[in-house]
C-alpha cells in the first residue's frame, strides 16, 4: 500500500546505476531517518490533510462543548428519529435526542479506545518483539507460538467471544477484548525487524565492542526497528474505531449511557432505516478517522523506509 | 553450435560490409527527471562497436555506464527516464526509428544483454532450463522439446556440468557462478551479434570471476560476436577488451586501444585511476585516489565536469567544457590539457 | 512434497488447540459467573443453570472442563443451544444454515477475486494514470467503511431505489445474494486491489523482468508470466488470511441482510447471549482458517519453489 511516488524513486536509483547508494546506510543513524522522513512528510498532502483531520478529532473528543450547545443528555422522546431540521440538522436519534451533539460527545469514547489499544498493542509489541527477537531461542519459540494461536482467530470474532460473556462491558473491557486480539501482527513486525536490525554491522559492531545486550538492545536495536512499528500502529487505530464501532453494533461492545460512534449506530433496528436513513451519519466520523489513520500510517511507513529512499 | 550459427545466418542475416560497425552509439542523452530534479545520466555519449571486437566501457558508479547500455536494450522505463538526443544503429539501422515489435525483436535475437547479479536477474520462480527455452520458443516459434534440447545443448556448451539434468533445476539451487553461465548461456541462445555484459563478475568470487571472464572471451573469439563489457574494474579492461571508453559524468572522456590508454592515459581521470591501484611490481607507499567525489548528476559543474577533481584544472577548464577530440590514431580525449596530461607521465 | 504437508499439518495442531483453548476458556473461564451471565437479561432459572453446569462439566478444574468439551468437539458434538434455538444441538444449526453461509462468501470470494485482482493489475500496469488514481482512491475509501457501514448504506441507497434487488432475506434465489456479497467483499476487495498494485509493481521494477524484456519478449508475455506469477505469492496469502477475515464478516453481513446463515445465527447468539452457539461455531470457523491457512501454505510451495522441501 506505499505510494506511486516512492516507487518512482526506486527506479531512478537502479536506472542511473546497478548499485545502491547512500540510502542504505540511512539506518544506521535512527535520527536522519526521522528527519529525512519528516521533511518528506510535511510537503505531502496526503499526510499533511489526515494529520489535521485528526488533530480536529482529538479536539472535538477533548472539549466536545465547544462544538455544541446541547448536551448529549438533551432528549425528548416524542421527537424520536425526527428527520434533520432547523436547529437540528442532523435530526433526531431514536432516543429523541440530537443526532449532532450525541456524535460530538461520543467521538471521545472512540477515539480513547483505539488509543488504549493501540498504544498497549504497541507497548507489547515493542517489548516482545525485541526480547524475543534478540535473544532469540525458546523466549522466542514461545512468543511467537502464542502470537501464532491469537492470530488464528479474526479480530471480531475474537473480541465478540470475549465479549460474549461479560457482564458490564465499558471502555476498559472493550479496549482489553480488542487489545487481546491485535497485538500479534504488530509483535511479529517488530519482531522479524529486530531480527534484520540484529544482523546489521553497527550493532555487530557494538557487541564487539562489548557494549552489554540490554544497551545494545535499548541504544541500538529498538530505535532502528521502531519505524516500521510506529507506521504500522497509526494504521491499527484506525484499525480499531472500525472494530469498536462494529462490535459495538453488532451488541457486543459498549453499552448505552456510554457513547460512542458505534452505539449510535448500533440503536436503529434495521427495518425501519429506510425510513430514517439519517440515522447513518456518525458513519461518518468513523469513515473520516479511519480513513485519515489508514493515509497517514501509509505516508509514514513510504517516508520511513530507507529502500524507499 | 556452429552449425546453428551458421543456419541463423543464412535465414536471415547477410554479412557487414567490412569496417561497418555492427553497433552505434551516437550522441546519446538520457536523463531522469524526478521529483528532485533532473538527473542528466548520459550527455552525448558517441561510440561504436566492430563485429567481433571487445569494447570495454569503464566508469565508477554513477557515471552513466550502465544507462546507455540500458537505451540499447529499451530498458529505461519512462517516465522517469527520457532518452532526449541522440541514435542507437544496430546494422546501421536506427533503433528508436523502428517500430516496438521489430525492437523486441532484435533484442535477445541481434543483441543479447547479461546482467551484473544473476540470482535476482534470473526468474526465480521458473526453472534456468525452462528461461532458457523460453528465449528460443518465442523467438523461434519452436516446440518445447526441441527448445529444451537446445537449453541442455546452451548449458552444456557454458560448462554446467550434466547439464540436461539441471535443466529443471531452479536458480537458488545454482551455485553464483553456474547462475551467471546460465545467464550467459540463455543469452547466447539466439547467437547474438552483440553481446552486452553489465559488470558480469562484480557478485562473483575472486576465482570465479575469472572463470567467467575466459568463459565469456573464449565465446565471443568462437561465435565472433561483439561484446560490450561495462565494468568499474581495470583489471577485468586490462585483460580481456581490445578498446575502451572511460566515462565519467555521463560523458566518455577519454577512448583508445586499451594498450594505449592504459600506458599513456590522455585524460587526467584516467591518469587518477591509474593511480589509485597497486602497481604490481613496485611497492608504493601510499596509493594515490582520485580527491574528491564523483558529482551528483542532478548538479554536474559547469565547463569540465571533472574540474573540482582535477590537479590539472585552471580557469579555462571552468568556464568551457572540453568536447572529446582527437588526439591521435583511434584515441580521443575530452580534455583542454591532453597534451600535458600524456606529456607528464 | 508429502513430507512438507505433513510436517506443516504437525505444527498446525499445537496452534489449533491453543486457538480452541483461548476461546473455550474466554467464554467459560472469565471471572464472574459465566451460566449466571448467559440468559442475559432473563437469568436462567437455577435448575436450567445447574443442567448446564453439569452438561459442560463447569465445577472441574479449567484443563479438564476443556479436554471434555474437546473430546465432545472430536465426536461431532459442540453442544446446543441455550436460546437463539433452545434445545437444538450446534452440529445441526450448522447443518441447517450453512448452505446460505457458502454462497455468500463465495458470491463475495468471486467478487473479491475479480473486481479486486482486475483492479489492482489495471492500476499496476497504468501507474500514476486516471484509473490508477480512482483505484487507489476508491479502495481507501472502502477499506476505511466498516463492513456494517457499507451493508447498511447499501440497503438504504439501493432498496430506496430499486424495487428488484432486494435487501433482506433470501426469498428472490440468486439475487439475494447480490448486495451481501458486495457488502461482504468490499474491505477485502480493496485490500487485495492494494496488494496486487503493489506486488505487481514492485515485480515489475524487478531484475528478472528486466531480464525477461532484454530478452526480446513480447510485453504481455513479460507481465503476464514473469511478473504476474511472482506478484501472485503475497496475494495467495492474503486470500488465506482473508477466509477467517469473510467469515467474521458474514456475522455482521447476514444480520443485517437478515439472512439465515451460520453467521446470521451468531448475530443473533450474541445479542440473546447463547454461549455454546457462540463458541461451537468460532470454534469452526477457526478450524476451517486454519485449514485454508494450510491449503495456502501447499499452494505457496507450488508457486514458490525456493520454499519447496525446506
Amino acid at each position: 500500500m506505499s505510494d506511486p511516488r516512492a516507487g518512482r524513486e526506486v527506479e531512478v536509483e537502479v536506472d542511473v546505476d546497478g548499485t545502491p547508494e547512500a540510502g542504505q546506510e540511512a539506518t544506521a543513524e535512527g535520527a536522519g531517518l526521522w528527519s529525512e522522513a519528516w521533511r518528506d512528510l510535511r510537503r505531502n498532502p496526503l499526510f499533511v490533510l489526515p494529520v489535521l483531520v485528526i488533530a480536529l478529532f482529538t479536539v472535538v473528543a477533548f472539549f466536545p462543548q465547544w462544538f455544541t450547545d446541547l448536551g448529549p443528555r438533551s432528549c425528548d422522546l416524542a421527537r424520536s428519529a425526527d428527520p434533520p431540521q432547523a436547529g437540528h440538522w442532523l435530526g433526531f436519534d431514536r432516543q429523541g435526542c440530537d443526532l449532532y451533539a450525541r456524535t460530538v460527545f461520543s467521538t471521545r469514547a472512540s477515539l480513547l479506545i483505539a488509543l488504549i489499544v493501540t498504544v498497549s498493542a504497541f507497548v507489547i509489541a515493542v517489548i516482545l518483539g525485541s526480547v524475543a527477537g534478540y535473544v532469540g531461542r525458546w523466549v522466542d519459540t514461545l512468543a511467537a507460538r502464542l502470537a501464532d494461536i491469537v492470530f488464528g482467530i479474526p479480530l471480531i470474532v475474537g473480541a465478540l467471544v470475549v465479549l460474549n460473556v461479560v457482564a458490564d462491558r465499558g471502555l476498559l473491557q472493550v479496549s482489553g477484548a480488542l487489545l487481546l486480539f491485535t497485538w500479534p501482527p504488530m509483535f511479529r513486525l517488530m519482531r522479524s525487524t529486530v531480527l534484520s536490525v540484529r544482523e546489521t554491522e553497527y550493532v555487530q559492531a557494538a557487541r564487539a565492542l562489548g557494549a552489554s545486550n540490554l544497551r545494545i538492545i535499548v541504544r541500538h536495536v529498538v530505535p532502528n526497528a521502531l519505524a516500521p512499528v510506529i507506521a504500522y500502529a497509526t494504521v491499527l487505530m484506525g484499525v480499531i474505531i472500525s472494530a469498536e464501532a462494529t462490535i459495538t453494533f453488532l451488541g457486543a461492545g459498549l453499552q448505552l449511557p456510554a457513547l460512542s460512534w458505534g452505539v449510535l449506530l448500533s440503536t436503529p433496528p434495521r427495518t425501519e432505516l429506510l425510513n430514517t436513513p439519517h440515522l447513518l451519519f456518525p458513519a461518518v466520523p468513523v469513515a473520516l478517522t479511519v480513513l485519515s489513520f489508514v493515509l497517514a500510517g501509509d505516508a509514514l511507513r513510504d517516508a520511513l523506509d530507507p529502500k524507499l529512499r | 553450435m556452429n552449425g546453428d550459427y551458421n543456419a541463423a545466418t543464412a535465414s536471415g542475416r547477410s554479412p557487414l560490409p567490412p569496417g561497418e560497425p555492427v553497433l552505434e552509439v551516437r550522441d546519446l542523452h538520457v536523463e531522469f527527471r524526478t521529483r528532485r530534479g533532473t538527473l542528466r545520466a548520459v550527455n552525448g555519449v558517441s561510440w561504436s562497436l566492430e563485429p567481433g571486437e571487445t569494447l570495454a566501457i569503464l566508469g565508477e558508479s554513477g557515471s552513466g555506464k550502465s544507462v546507455s547500455a540500458q537505451a540499447i536494450m529499451g530498458l529505461i522505463d519512462s517516465p522517469p527516464g527520457f532518452i532526449t538526443e541522440g541514435e542507437i544503429r544496430f546494422r546501421g539501422e536506427d533503433l528508436f526509428a523502428l517500430s516496438e515489435d521489430r525492437r523486441r525483436r532484435i533484442r535477445g535475437d541481434g543483441v543479447a544483454m547479461v546482467f551484473q547479479d544473476a540470482l535476482t536477474a534470473l526468474n526465480p520462480v521458473f526453472s534456468v532450463g525452462w528461461q532458457i527455452a523460453e528465449t528460443y520458443r518465442v523467438h523461434r516459434g519452436t516446440s518445447k522439446r526441441e527448445a529444451y534440447a537446445k537449453a541442455a545443448e546452451l548449458l552444456d556448451r557454458v560448462g554446467i556440468p550434466s547439464a540436461h539434468e539441471r535443466l529443471n533445476s531452479y536458480p537458488h539451487e545454482f551455485s553464483g557462478g553456474m547462475r551467471q553461465r546460465a545467464m550467459i548461456a540463455m543469452a547466447l541462445a539466439l547467437d547474438p551479434e552483440v553481446l552486452i555484459a553489465d559488470e558480469p563478475t562484480t557478485a562473483l568470487d575472486v576465482t570465479v570471476q575469472a572463470q567467467i571472464m575466459d568463459l565469456l572471451t573464449e565465446l565471443r573469439s568462437e561465435l565472433g560476436m561483439g561484446l560490450v563489457l561495462i565494468t568499474h574494474d581495470l583489471a577485468v579492461v586490462a585483460e580481456n577488451a581490445d578498446r575502451v571508453a572511460v566515462m565519467y559524468a555521463g560523458r566518455i572522456v577519454e577512448e583508445g586501444t586499451v594498450s594505449e590508454v592504459f600506458t599513456e592515459p590522455a585524460h587526467p581521470y584516467t591518469l587518477g585511476l591509474m593511480h589509485s591501484i597497486p602497481p604490481l611490481h613496485r611497492r608504493v607507499a601510499a596509493l594515490d585516489p582520485i580527491p574528491g567525489t564523483p558529482p551528483n548528476p542532478a548538479r554536474i559543474p559547469p565547463g569540465c565536469p571533472f574540474h573540482p577533481r582535477c590537479a590539472f584544472a585552471r580557469q579555462h577548464c571552468r568556464e568551457v567544457e572540453p568536447p572529446l577530440e582527437r588526439v591521435g590514431e583511434g584515441r580521443a580525449s575530452a580534455c583542454h590539457y591532453w597534451e600535458e596530461v600524456k606529456g607528464g607521465e | 512434497m508429502g513430507r512438507y504437508i505433513l510436517r506443516r499439518l504437525l505444527q498446525m495442531i499445537p496452534v489449533l488447540i491453543g486457538t480452541t483453548f483461548l476461546i473455550y476458556a474466554m467464554n467459560f473461564a472469565l471471572p464472574g459467573d459465566p451460566v449466571a451471565a448467559l440468559g442475559g437479561d432473563r437469568p436462567l432459572p437455577q435448575e436450567v443453570q445447574d443442567q448446564i453446569r453439569e452438561r459442560y462439566n463447569l465445577d472441574d478444574p479449567l484443563l479438564v472442563q476443556y479436554a471434555k468439551y474437546m473430546g465432545n468437539v472430536v465426536q461431532g458434538d459442540f453442544g446446543e443451544s441455550l436460546s437463539v434455538r433452545r434445545g437444538q444441538d450446534v452440529t445441526e444449526i450448522v447443518a441447517d444454515t450453512w448452505p446460505v453461509t457458502v454462497r455468500l462468501a463465495l458470491v463475495a470470494f468471486v467478487f473479491e477475486i475479480v473486481i479486486g485482482l482486475a483492479a489492482g493489475v489495471v492500476a499496476a500496469l497504468r501507474r500514476g494514470s486516471f484509473v490508477d488514481n480512482l483505484v487507489r482512491g476508491s479502495t481507501i475509501l472502502l477499506v476505511s467503511l466498516p463492513i456494517f457501514v457499507t451493508a447498511l448504506v447499501l440497503q438504504v441507497a439501493v432498496g430506496l431505489r430499486f424495487d428488484w434487488i432486494p435487501v433482506a432475506g433470501t426469498q428472490q434465489g440468486a439475487v439475494s445474494y447480490l448486495l451481501p456479497g458486495i457488502a461482504l467483499a468490499s474491505v477485502s476487495l480493496a485490500y487485495l486491489a492494494r496488494l496486487t498494485r503493489n506486488s505487481l509493481m514492485e515485480n515489475l521494477r524487478a531484475d528478472y523482468v528486466r531480464t525477461a524484456t532484454a530478452k526480446g519478449l513480447p510485453r504481455s508475455r513479460v507481465v503476464g508470466r514473469h511478473a504476474l506469477r511472482n506478484s501472485m505469492i503475497p496475494v495467495v496469502t492474503f486470500l488465506a488470511f482473508d477466509l477467517g477475515v469473510l467469515l467474521s464478516g458474514t456475522i455482521v453481513t447476514e444480520g443485517i441482510f437478515n439472512l439465515n446463515g451460520i453467521g446470521g445465527i451468531v448475530f443473533d447468539a450474541i445479542r440473546q447471549q447463547d454461549g455454546t452457539v457462540v463458541v461451537g461455531i468460532v470454534t469452526m470457523f477457526v478450524l476451517v482458517y486454519l485449514v485454508a491457512n494450510l491449503i495456502v501454505d501447499v499452494l505457496y510451495a507450488a508457486l514458490d519453489p525456493r520454499i519447496r522441501y525446506e
